[in-house]
């Protein structure tokens, strides 16, 4: 019975973030909008996913409402209320520097879309994708990701890069789980035992894309007024997206 | 021809003034005419079978002999002032500079020269006057004859030359000065205040030009613009003028020493004779750049020593240090950085404030630069060369750095860039801020916000279209091109009421409306300048455009130079030029500033002059007097080569400043330049003077024309007119056609 009007819900918040783009878009009036990235899915990695709507949309639109609540509060980033998403085909990325992908365990990028998302990032743009879990989907993510960079290699991003440093000094760098995991108390999803912070880095040594890997940010930003889930967990998690958001506005 | 028809030279009749001499009464003259006119219709009435055509005709022929046998009766004289045979001096200067020993054909213009005088022109003077021989270069010689000629001279000194030779002019009566020359004036010896004192003597100067007015196939490297130091891994635009006589094709090279820095093919316009063409040059690590700008010869071509022109260029072990501080993260913040990255001669030193509370640092040199957010002195904020400032509110400041950011601009010369935003310009509060004197527009006045989302599309101005700044591609129809195909900006923020000295760079066109905008607008103020951008949204240059796209970070390095690239350092030494073709004399200047840009005025100034082999030659600097932190020197250079000048500052033992320079000396140069004739400048001596411009073969001429100088020992003559042949000849001739009429008509 619940699930109908949740459904619905999610259907019309497809629409609404597809056509809202498109409708809106001309000029932006704040500096800072958060834009999460619209995908096609691979069946072959995205088994075991059945809410009734797609995996790029998975937490909103509560994980961005609540967030640009905090980057509002505590940054002084002209951020806007409202979010957007997007697709790779749509020239509204190359207005968005910043974009958010969620669940690439399971994407699925042609190569025209593998070749704009490098563009994408070449001419400056910058990529957080989070919440994928387990050596399962991240050999999904990396099918699509080695088309966008078979010239770079994903690494471990270490403790003393500026993306960890850049407002808040991120050292302690616990499993962030889903809002299940926090109340379960089992952090990790499938084998994703082990929480990894690893990047791209283009030739300049400018990190381009942050992979928040065996851990779920937007779940812990989707529920920040949600008392089941840990408060601290949700204070970190915050930190991340704050310094990843400070890093891509200033390198 | 004319003398036998005339009675006397042309000469005579340009000087001379016509008048009459009879000593009848005037009233005589109108009685004489009226009998005659008289006579004349008496006679014509008797004439009645003649039709009235026919008796106007005659009437007219008697008329005009009765007009004639008046003017002659009356005695017309020419009243002219002619030079006393024998009593006066002419001074035939032959230029004997490098420049005449170019030929056009088997002969150099200085054989040419001689020949013209020794085939009957000298000759001719010397029937008249005195004649004196000179030839000038670098300096005058006076000649005994023709044969004295001495070897060709390396510069060319028209302006010393007749001053010397008027000078003789106080003991000797000269009616005039004949020089022949090309007119390759290089010694900078023909200003206007000269020519003036030149005229003062009263002594016409006839000025003969040799050689053609245009040279055929030869190139010239006429000039290389560049600047005079620069940073290392700087890279800078050298501007490069070739004089040429039609269209092709060279290959123009540039080399430090015996190393090629660059290299490119110059198209040669065929529209004005004259091809403008930029080459970028890399100035490499520090130290001095012995640069040669080398054209590749035509095929054929005789002079190619002008194919070359020297500099130097000092690259100073030092960045230049800009300031960038912004009130918010913006986009905008994040693609200058990139911008200014790509450019290791710039160091942008960056403040962000990420939090109401926090700023974060980028760029910085030192743990403790910028630790407490923007400069607290004038000391700290003096230590860069520009300043940029984001959305930051005025009020963020306190008095004492408000004052400082003010004196940043008017005392210390740096460059000061003034960004749109949402508390940038006008909504920052910074119309009312002490630095707003400098701003080249006063900000709108208001309390609505100025700053605007909307989608803007940028242009250049006509200023923009020739400046630097905004040059994205070399040529100037592709650089508009370039710019007019931009994305579209996303904001844009009214700069306000443009001041008198503002310099409209880009402008902006938003919507429908066709009026534009000021964008990028900037002004001299005190010893720097301001600028100000009313947008925030360049980024989208980079990020709407394909990444290969470098649009935008070509546009801000080359605005992030032009900020820094003028503010001055505290202690300066400069020469006047940086090359001295032919010149021995270097003037060297030095500014000594401290830490505050307060002139230095009482400091002990040693300049130390080096030369290539090692040759070592000291002198004080002496302060100007004026309190202003300047001191100078004159110093010789003697002989070719590259020359190291270094300045040390002491007061008492202690060292205050230093600073070093380098020059390049160059022997036998300037002649194998400018070698066409310079027909503008000899007509222009001879105008000031009183003279005339000759061509050579018009040299025979000459000597007639001087008889009739007013210079010297004059007398004056009154020649009769009344005898001349061609009057008699006319009063034959109107006689003649009357009785051929009559003749003809059957009436005789």
């Amino acid at each position: 019975m619940e699930r109908a009007p949740r459904r619905l819900l999610r259907a019309t918040l497809l629409v609404t973030l597809v056509l809202c783009p498109l409708l809106v878009y001309a000029v932006q009036t704040r500096e800072f909008e958060f834009a999460r990235l619209i995908y096609a899915e691979n069946p072959q990695f995205a088994r075991g996913w059945a809410f009734g709507g797609y995996r790029w949309m998975t937490d909103a639109p509560e994980a961005e409402t609540h967030l640009l609540q905090g980057i509002r509060r505590l940054t002084r980033i002209n951020a806007s209320s409202e979010s957007t998403a997007l697709r790779l085909e749509d020239d509204a990325i190359f207005d968005h520097p910043f974009l958010y992908a969620v669940e690439v365990g399971g994407w699925e990028l042609s190569d025209r879309e593998a070749a704009r998302l490098r563009e994408y990032l070449d001419r400056g743009g910058f990529l957080v994708v989070d919440d994928f879990h387990g050596s399962l989907e991240w050999e999904g993510f990396m099918q699509s990701m080695r088309r966008v960079y078979p010239d770079q290699q994903v690494v471990e991003i270490p403790d003393s890069d500026e993306v960890f440093h850049v407002l808040y000094d991120l050292i302690e760098r616990p499993q962030i789980p889903s809002i299940y995991g926090a109340m379960t108390g089992r952090t990790w999803e499938r084998d994703g035992y082990t929480p990894h912070w690893r990047g791209i880095y283009d030739d300049t040594g400018r990190l381009v894309v942050v992979i928040n890997f065996n851990m779920d940010l937007g779940d812990a930003w989707e529920h920040a007024d949600n008392p089941a889930y840990p408060q601290p967990l949700t204070a970190i998690a915050y930190r991340f997206a704050i310094n990843y958001l400070l890093y891509s506005m200033t390198h | 021809m004319f003398e036998l028809l005339f009675k006397y030279s042309p000469w005579a009749w340009r000087a001379g003034e016509l008048s009459f001499a009879s000593s009848w009464p005037l009233w005589l003259l109108p009685t004489l005419a009226i009998a005659g006119a008289a006579i004349i219709a008496a006679s014509l009435l008797r004439r009645r079978h003649l039709r009235v055509r026919r008796r106007a005709a005659l009437g007219a022929l008697q008329a005009a002999m009765l007009a004639i046998i008046l003017f002659m009766l009356w005695r017309p004289v020419l009243l002219v002032e002619r030079v006393k045979d024998r009593e006066n001096v002419v001074a035939v200067v032959l230029d004997a500079s490098a420049s005449m020993a170019h030929g056009e054909g088997e002969h150099s213009r200085l054989q040419e020269s001689v020949r013209a005088l020794d085939s009957g022109a000298l000759d001719a003077f010397r029937k008249s006057f005195g004649v004196r021989l000179f030839s000038f270069a670098n300096e005058v010689h006076s000649l005994q004859s023709l044969a004295e000629v001495p070897p060709p001279g390396t510069q060319t000194r028209i302006g010393d030359a007749l001053h010397a030779v008027m000078q003789t002019g106080a003991t000797t009566p000269l009616s005039g000065i004949v020089v022949i020359t090309d007119g390759g004036e290089n010694g900078g010896t023909l200003s206007e205040e000269r020519l003036a004192e030149l005229a003062s003597f009263g002594v016409p100067v006839h000025t003969v030009g040799v050689g053609p007015e245009k040279n055929r196939n030869d190139l010239e490297l006429d000039s290389v613009a560049l600047a005079e130091d620069a940073t290392p891994g700087e890279v800078l635009n050298a501007e490069v003028t070739i004089r040429h006589d039609g269209k092709g094709k060279t290959r123009l090279r540039v080399y430090d020493g015996e190393r090629l820095l660059a290299a490119s093919e110059v198209e040669l316009s065929s529209d004005a004779g004259i091809t403008t063409h930029t080459i970028p040059i890399r100035a490499g690590e520090s130290g001095v750049r012995d640069l040669h700008f080398t054209l590749d010869p035509l095929e054929g071509e005789r002079n190619t020593i002008n194919n070359t022109r020297t500099h130097v260029l000092d690259v100073m072990p030092r960045r230049r240090n800009i300031l960038y501080i912004e009130g918010e993260p913006r986009w905008e913040y994040k693609f200058i950085r990139r911008a200014a990255e790509t450019d290791s001669s710039l160091r942008l030193a960056s403040l962000v404030r990420a939090t109401p509370n926090r700023y974060y640092r980028q760029g910085i040199s030192s743990a403790e630069e910028l630790a407490k957010g923007f400069p607290q002195t004038a000391e700290e904020l003096f230590a860069y060369d520009a300043v940029i400032i984001g959305s930051f509110e005025a009020a963020a400041l306190n008095a004492e750095q408000h004052q400082a950011l003010k004196d940043f601009v008017d005392r210390r010369g740096g460059g000061l860039l003034m960004l749109a935003g949402r508390d940038g310009l006008a909504d920052g509060g910074w119309g009312r801020a002490p630095v707003a004197q400098t701003f080249p527009a006063a900000l709108p006045d208001t309390t609505s916000k100025t700053f605007a989302h909307l989608a803007a599309r940028p242009r250049l101005t006509i200023y923009g279209a020739e400046s630097p700044i905004t040059r994205l591609n070399d040529d100037p129809k592709k650089n508009v091109a370039a710019w007019n195909e931009l994305p579209p900006l996303a904001d844009l923020q009214p700069l306000g009421r443009l001041k008198p000295g503002a310099i409209v760079l880009v402008e902006a066109t938003s919507g429908s409306s066709r009026t534009a905008q000021p964008l990028l607008v900037w002004q001299h103020y005190g010893r720097g300048a301001t600028y100000l951008l009313g947008t925030a949204s360049t980024w989208r240059w980079k990020m709407r455009l394909p990444h290969q796209d470098q649009r935008h970070h070509t546009f801000w390095r080359q605005l992030l130079h032009a900020l820094a690239s003028d503010a001055p350092a505290r202690t300066s030494l400069t020469t006047t030029q940086k090359v001295y073709d032919d010149e021995k004399k270097v003037v060297v200047n030095a500014e000594l500033r401290n830490e505050r840009y307060e002139p230095i005025n009482d400091a002990s100034v040693e300049l130390t002059l080096i030369a290539d082999d090692g040759a070592t030659s000291r002198q004080t600097m002496v302060p100007s007097g004026q309190g202003d932190g300047r001191y100078t020197a004159t110093v010789q250079a003697d002989g070719p080569g590259l020359y190291r000048l270094s300045m040390k500052a002491l007061r008492g033992q202690t060292e205050v400043a230093s600073a070093q320079t380098h020059i390049r000396r160059n022997n036998g140069i300037v002649e194998h330049f400018g070698t066409q004739q310079n027909r503008a400048l000899l007509q222009r001596i001879a105008d000031a003077t009183g003279g005339r411009y000759w061509r050579l073969d018009q040299l025979d001429e000459l000597p007639e024309a001087l008889r009739y100088s007013k210079a010297g020992v004059v007398e004056r003559q009154t020649l009769d007119l009344w005898n001349l042949p061609a009057l008699f000849l006319l009063l034959l001739a109107l006689k003649g056609a009357e009785w051929l009429l009559r003749l003809r008509w059957k009436t005789l």
